[in-house]
């Protein structure tokens, strides 16, 4: 009994120690309004900033398009906006290229884009006529953008020119049509004198057919139109077989055998066959003869996240691991510097049960920041939960965990406040780059990959995103990544604490 | 029993008994039972440097025991091993009956620290910083209260709770200090320099409340640079250089330092022939003419000395005009302390008893 009583009592003492670091940090905390401001207040206004003007666009940039001296391009910007529809924001259009140039030098203008001069000659002589795209970007991620644009307006530019052209083209579509169906006319005319026992009639039919069909082979739409209607390389192959078989049989005075019905049938059903492919050819707009294939991709997530909606939640895991690990690094620094320590070796208290305390304290202060911009991310910022709201606490309590583990081992680490802060700053860097926080993971080396893995972060924001935006469950190996985080972190800083209470 | 401050605050007394009653035989103090520190040829080399050596000494319980000596002499570290934070290089060292660096927390509940500095957190209050260190102690929630105002009226801080420490003057703060380490009513405890850079009127107010502390039953170890505040202490232990320059009571110290106690004999007569005559007296250890009219004469106990040098110089025709016993000034005695270091470095062999 007095052995329970005496178990009881160390197990009470215990929980009084632990105790005593969790409201010594919340009183320290409470009796700071700039550290609330900043832990509490700060990641707010940051959040919110972030959600109010984050705008993600593509950038846009002012343009001169610098047209030759030559009456037939006008000089109205209006007349060229439908061209520049992308990042370019046509403002000037000027013959004169050297004001251009200097306008860009003196960043007056973004991007000149020069229309070539004898664009007609370089065709013809079978050059292409190439847009000079000239801009001054030291943003290599802009001046991607910037590249990416100038071709895809060429393009744009390119797949007009073959619509007009093909629009241009349509008589010689419609000439094939003609002459298919003039075809396909002579056809129906030799099995008609073939049925009826005409011969004189038939043969001057084969010989009306023969031509018609040398008319069809010879129009220069013929390849294209039996290209686009997928038919054989020369469907009239067989045509010609037929004509010279019933020419023949004409010839000994043989008419309308059944052989000869057979082969002016499929002769009929050949040739009305070809003249439906050319006349719905013909009929195809340029457009979409210019530019045959579009796309139609489809996200299939449930709810298409925005920008903000994409970035909000690895914002959240950001912030909460750079309060965390800030705090934590802090606390054990500052206590040392300030000779609590010493105090600490002395007391009967452990390393364990102040590591412990100081968790509790910045878990519960932490926890209560991170609910609350989870709700302002939720309802303030509108990104979608798809996914159940306990799984967020989950996430975020293991994200905690991992953190406040990673600024007790910074901690132990570091000699001086300073130290602190430059490590907990040199996490925040790494978390930017190598955390999944704009550059997606994949993007990177996988040797480098395994920084990504170390910080709590990566397995935070990819949890957030993963419950809120796709509405599924954190994957389990992301849960067990945190987890080790900070398991494998409270060992290191505990052992070290540890040696740093000990007796020397 | 109570013990009443003369501020009416009542302090819970100590039990004449230092060592836990269930503590082990075997870890029980092997020097001395009632010794509430036992150190014996206790060293500390850090490199190639001793910083304490050969050191033995008791303490006894419900005693002031100071550790005097200039900065640098290894008060601090002493203090730092007796408290377990660091282990000696070479000797036995018992605290509390058990060796500091096997110290248990039982132990270590029974230990109050002060350390030198400020290690008390700023922005807390007077209350919270005060309940913070009851609570490191294991101190429960429901009767920690009245041992927190107790300690704070103690130090005559109980006004001042909600100030925050920051806010606290340099005194006061100190002042929180010592509360902190007497929140949870300690046994033992250790003041490493606590009057330091404090004005001699808090100063005084401090060896109040030591003494009150001391009378209360519990045991001080308590460093200090002002050697004049050795009088204060009931035994103390000079420190030069981490060698042991004296160990005793300040009278003791006194006495060893000044070779024996000192009376000054002042006649307008004094020549050789009254010198030899003193210096032939039983008793006298030595005789010394500091000024011409003034003898300093040094023997084994000045009280029955001062009435046979009184007669025998007056019937030696002299005309004696004054004869007093001289306390020499701790100032002084520490000189000669530190003196005679220097000659025992300079001559090894020579031991101090």
């Amino acid at each position: 009994m007095r052995g329970l009583r005496n178990l009881v009592g160390t197990f009470g003492k215990q929980i009084v120690r632990v105790l005593s670091f969790f409201f010594k940090e919340i009183w320290a905390t409470v009796r700071q309004p700039r550290l609330i401001f900043s832990v509490v207040l700060g990641p707010f206004l940051i959040l919110a900033a972030f959600g109010v003007g984050y705008r993600g666009q593509t950038p846009e940039l002012v343009t001169t398009l610098v047209v030759p001296n030559d009456p037939r391009f006008p000089t109205d910007p209006a007349e060229y906006r439908d061209l520049f529809s992308q990042i370019f924001i046509l403002t000037t259009v000027t013959s004169d290229r050297q004001a251009a140039e200097s306008a860009l030098s003196d960043l007056e203008t973004d991007v000149v884009v020069v229309v070539p001069t004898d664009v007609e000659t370089k065709i013809r002589g079978g050059e292409r006529a190439e847009f000079e795209v000239l801009f001054r970007e030291t943003d290599p991620l802009q001046a991607a953008w910037v590249r990416y644009f100038s071709t895809v307006a060429v393009q744009e530019l390119n797949r007009r020119v073959v619509a007009a052209f093909v629009g241009n083209g349509r008589e010689p579509a419609q000439r094939a049509a003609q002459a298919t169906s003039d075809l396909r006319a002579q056809a129906d005319g030799l099995d008609a004198d073939l049925r009826a026992g005409n011969a004189v009639s038939a043969v001057a039919r084969v010989l009306a057919t023969r031509q018609a069909l040398e008319t069809v082979r010879g129009a220069p739409a013929y390849s294209a139109t039996n290209s686009i209607a997928g038919t054989p390389s020369d469907p009239l192959a067989q045509a010609d077989t037929d004509l010279a078989v019933i020419q023949d049989d004409l010839a000994r005075g043989q008419v309308n055998t059944p052989e000869q019905l057979e082969r002016s049938g499929r002769l009929r059903q050949t040739t009305g066959s070809l003249e439906t492919d050319a006349v719905q050819i013909a009929q195809i707009p340029p457009d979409i003869l210019s530019s045959p294939f579009g796309v139609r991709a489809q996200n299939e997530v449930p709810v298409e996240p925005t920008a903000i909606a994409f970035f909000a939640p690895a914002v959240v895991a950001l912030l909460l691991q750079h309060i965390a690990v800030s705090l934590s690094s802090l606390s054990m620094v500052r206590d040392r510097l300030l000779g609590a320590m010493e105090v600490y070796r002395v007391a009967p208290i452990g390393p364990l049960e102040v590591v412990l305390g100081k968790t509790l304290s910045f878990g519960l202060m932490l926890g209560v920041v991170g609910a609350a911009l989870f709700l302002l991310v939720r309802y303030g910022l509108g990104v979608p939960l798809l996914g159940d709201w306990r799984w967020v606490a989950v996430a975020i309590g293991l994200l905690l965990f991992s953190s406040l583990g990673l600024g007790f081992f910074i901690s132990a680490l570091a000699e001086t406040e300073t130290q602190a802060v430059q490590l907990a700053m040199l996490v925040l860097l790494c978390s930017i780059f190598f955390g999944g926080f704009f550059l997606p993971l994949e993007s990177l080396e996988p040797w480098l990959r395994s920084v990504s893995y170390v910080l709590p972060v990566t397995f935070g924001s990819l949890d957030l995103r993963d419950i809120m935006l796709r509405g599924v469950a954190p994957a389990p190996i992301t849960l067990v990544g945190l987890g080790g985080i900070g398991l494998v972190c409270y060992i290191m800083a505990s052992f070290s604490f540890s040696r740093q209470m000990g007796t020397q | 029993m109570n013990v009443q401050t003369d501020r009416g605050i009542a302090l819970e007394p100590r039990d004449a008994r230092l060592a836990d009653p269930g503590m082990p035989a075997t870890d029980q103090v092997a020097a001395r039972a009632d010794a509430a520190v036992a150190a014996s040829h206790v060293s500390k080399r850090f490199g190639e440097t001793d910083v304490v050596q050969g050191l033995t000494f008791d303490v006894d319980q419900g005693q002031i025991f100071g550790i005097i000596g200039p900065s640098g002499g290894g008060k601090t570290t002493t203090m730092r091993m007796l408290l377990g934070v660091m282990r000696p290089t070479t000797g036995t060292l018992r605290v509390l009956g058990r060796e500091p660096h096997k110290f248990r927390r039982r132990d270590r509940e029974r230990l109050g620290y002060m350390p030198q500095l400020f290690v008390l957190f700023p922005e807390l209050s007077v209350m919270e910083n005060i309940d913070f260190a009851a609570s490191v102690y294991g101190m429960s929630w429901f009767g920690r209260g009245k041992r927190i105002r107790l300690a704070l009226e103690f130090v005559e801080l109980w006004d001042a709770r909600n100030r925050t420490a920051a806010k606290l003057s340099g005194g006061m703060q100190r002042r929180l200090e010592l509360a902190a380490t007497l929140v949870h009513n300690p046994d033992l405890i250790f003041l490493d320099e606590p009057t330091a850079g404090i004005d001699p009127v808090l100063r005084a107010k401090f060896w109040d409340h030591f003494r009150e502390l001391r009378d209360s039953g519990r045991t001080l170890i308590i460093t200090t640079q002002y050697v004049t505040e050795s009088e204060y202490c009931d035994r103390i232990l000079a420190l030069k250089d981490g060698q042991m320059a004296a160990i005793g009571t300040p009278d003791e110290v006194r006495r060893e330092a000044m070779g024996g106690e000192v009376i000054h004999v002042v006649s307008a007569d004094l020549n050789r022939r009254a010198i030899e005559l003193v210096r032939g007296m039983s008793g006298v250890l030595g005789v010394r003419r500091i000024e011409s009219d003034r003898l300093e004469v040094v023997v084994e106990d000045a009280g029955p000395m001062i009435a046979v040098l009184l007669d025998g110089l007056r019937s030696a025709g002299l005309t004696i005009d004054e004869v007093t016993e001289e306390r020499a000034s701790f100032d002084d005695v520490f000189v000669r302390l530190m003196e005679a270091v220097d000659a025992r470095t300079a001559q090894p062999g020579r031991d101090v008893r």
